[in-house]
């Protein structure tokens, strides 16, 4: 298997601390803090603090939601446009408030069917509610991963039902070589994000795809066969990949990266191919 | 920085921060955007200027002589300068939220800048395009280059009257403190229209529409509205918002806050000096700032020392003393039009918390 670039792990300790702080001159940054931001953005970030001769953190990237039925759909199609900050700072909103939310969200563009709309209204108002969320749901089922409803629900926010993307903003995923580049590869964007500049077929993106870590491993192994087999993407004619199983997907789990490791990875991966 | 949004660059200035320069640098300026140009979302992670070599607005709608000019063309134009409060809409809305819950990014003070623009006067600008405007086109749209990153989204645009006297001094301005306007901050053009909220000041700007109606973009019908009257949390929610019982959120309403001190500063008993802003939209000035060293039972009259002009920060201070303990610091400002700040803020509640402008309060312990 092929060594994943170490960069850090997103800390998950400094998502609470939202607030510079006035401190020491002395007082160390929290690079680990800054690294978990977007990579742009966390340089930003850095600017500022070195301007305020301070130190400061900044919240993590990966906010994660309380377990529960539609929290899929919210990492899926909300994060098309902001992050889950957004969600979190608008947490002790009513049913109402929420139902609002979306009617603006739909407005701006993100394009829901009623079920899902329904799904996402009722995990926001019931786990980021003004009531006490109830106990972590149950465990998922074991019914077999669906990698149609898996695409629905997570992937065509972003790249569209036809998985043809949007120009400029979110590359396509029929056709494209990237999902081919190694048995692992395609699996490592969805568990760990990927940030541009990249080239996809011709087209340039430079924009950065949040980690779907929130997948489970059977999820994300039969999304990753659902899409070299899908779109016109023909996963017999790369023989030399063996299918990827769940098992695979916990290895790479375990790995610590994030969308630029990824990135990395991928300008090796690329570059060694032609 | 206090970041409310990392995807899009959403961050806010900590007032620790914010008071430590009248004119608030581009590293430290708070940063509110929706979507980046289409292909431009690098943009959103530095503060220099979008390296374009060329920027064009179109100058159109329902007129005879549809115009586009260029970058170039405003550059050789005569530039003017002046010093303005930005300042999001949304700044404040956490404290709202301390009556009930509002949606969105729960921004406290730090959602403002104090910041030099300098650039072309529309009037100037529109004059010279002599597109010949028709006469029932009583609305100016302007709308920036930001694209939503879903294919049938809304991206953000703003409609103004024609004959609105905000516009009599608004600028197409191509330099923020000296220096071309950072992309994030709306570079190569923004419209920036001197006391009124921060998402009215167009970035990125690529059109200007003359329309017989304003703008049915839901970033002018839908969202950054504020209710006309007063409304109670449960009776009028988000999703009551009409053209006809709200208006945009347009100009700046009167507002102060204390810079110093804060409530994370060691303050020691004795003799002191309370410093802060105030701010409105420069319609008039700033006349009274009352600052309270006891939650408001009994109030000084603090000095204004005044500011670059009607749309900046005018500073103040009092000097007083304070013994050892808890105080309760609040400061109200006032204008030549007797506008001013209610001490409860809430009572201006609203399910989109929008326009905060409440007396602030700082809790500080004297030792």
């Amino acid at each position: 298997m092929r060594a994943t670039p170490t960069h850090l792990r997103p800390n998950k300790t400094c998502a609470t601390l939202s607030v510079i702080a006035p401190a020491p001159a002395s007082a160390a940054l929290r690079p680990h803090c800054l690294a978990a931001l977007p990579g742009a953005i966390g340089r930003l970030v850095l600017t500022a603090l070195l301007l305020a001769g301070g130190a400061g953190s900044a919240p993590a990237q990966n906010i994660e939601l309380p377990p529960g039925p539609g929290r899929a759909l919210v990492y899926g199609r909300c994060r098309t446009c902001h992050d889950l900050q957004y969600v979190e700072e608008s947490k002790g909103l009513d049913a109402v408030g929420w139902d609002g939310i979306l009617d603006d969200m739909e407005s701006y563009g993100v394009v829901l069917s009623p079920e899902e709309r329904r799904k996402i209204v009722d995990y926001l108002a019931t786990y980021m509610g003004d009531q006490p969320p109830p106990a972590p749901a149950a465990a998922a089922s074991d019914q077999p991963a669906d990698g149609a409803a898996l695409y629905a629900g997570n992937c065509a926010g972003c790249h569209q039902e036809n998985a043809e993307g949007v120009e400029e903003t979110f590359p396509p995923l029929a056709g494209n070589d990237d999902l081919f580049l190694s048995k692992d590869f395609l699996a490592r964007v969805i568990l760990h994000g990927l940030s541009g500049p990249i080239t996809v077929k011709g087209g340039q993106y430079d924009n950065e795809m949040p980690a779907f870590d929130h997948l489970s491993d059977a999820e994300i192994a039969a999304l990753v066969a659902y899409l070299r087999s899908h779109f016109g993407n023909d996963a017999a004619a790369h023989p030399d990949l063996a299918r990827l199983t769940a098992e695979d997907v916990a290895v790479l789990r375990a790995e610590e990266a994030g969308p630029e490791a990824v990135r990395a990875l991928r300008d090796e991966l690329v570059g060694k191919g032609r | 920085m206090i970041i409310h949004n990392a995807k899009l660059g959403v961050m806010e200035t900590p007032l620790s921060l914010l008071r430590e320069h009248y004119i608030t640098p581009k590293e430290i300026m708070y940063i509110r955007n929706h979507f980046p140009p289409a292909g431009k979302q690098a943009w959103y992670g530095t503060t220099d200027a979008p390296a374009v070599q060329d920027w064009k607005i179109r100058i159109s709608g329902l007129v005879v002589r549809p115009r586009t000019i260029t970058l170039d063309d405003l550059k050789a134009m005569k530039q003017v300068k002046l010093v303005a409060v930005m300042q999001c809409a949304g700044n404040g809305r956490y404290y709202f939220s301390q009556k009930a819950k509002v949606g969105g990014g729960q921004w406290k003070h730090g959602g403002m800048a104090n910041v030099e623009w300098e650039g072309v006067p529309l009037r100037a600008v529109l004059e010279k395009a002599d597109v010949g405007p028709a006469a029932d086109a009583r609305w100016i749209t302007a709308n920036g280059a930001d694209e939503s990153p879903a294919p049938k989204g809304a991206d953000l645009i703003k409609s103004f009257r024609v004959e609105d006297p905000f516009l009599d001094n608004a600028i197409l301005a191509l330099k923020m403190n000296g220096e071309p306007i950072p992309a994030v901050h709306g570079g190569p053009v923004r419209l920036v229209i001197p006391g009124y909220y921060g998402n009215m000041n167009v970035k990125w700007l690529s059109e200007i529409l003359y329309e017989t109606e304003e703008s049915p973009s839901p970033f002018q019908s839908k969202a950054y509205r504020e209710v006309k009257k007063p409304v109670k949390p449960g009776t009028f929610t988000v999703k009551d918002y009409n053209t006809g019982n709200s208006t945009p959120t347009y100009a700046f309403k009167t507002m102060s806050v204390i810079f110093y001190p804060l409530a994370e500063d060691r303050v020691k008993a004795g003799p002191v000096e309370i410093r802060g802003v105030a701010w409105n939209d420069g319609l008039a000035p700033i006349t009274s700032v009352r600052v309270s060293t006891d939650g408001g039972k009994t109030w000084q009259d603090a000095t204004i020392e005044g500011g670059a002009g009607p749309w900046a920060w005018q500073k103040w201070s009092l000097k007083t003393s304070l013994d050892a303990g808890t105080h309760d610091l609040r400061c109200v400002a006032s204008d030549a039009l007797g506008r001013s700040q209610p001490l409860d803020g809430t009572v201006a509640w609203n399910p989109k918390g929008y326009e905060w402008n409440g007396a602030d309060l700082v809790r500080v312990t004297v030792a």
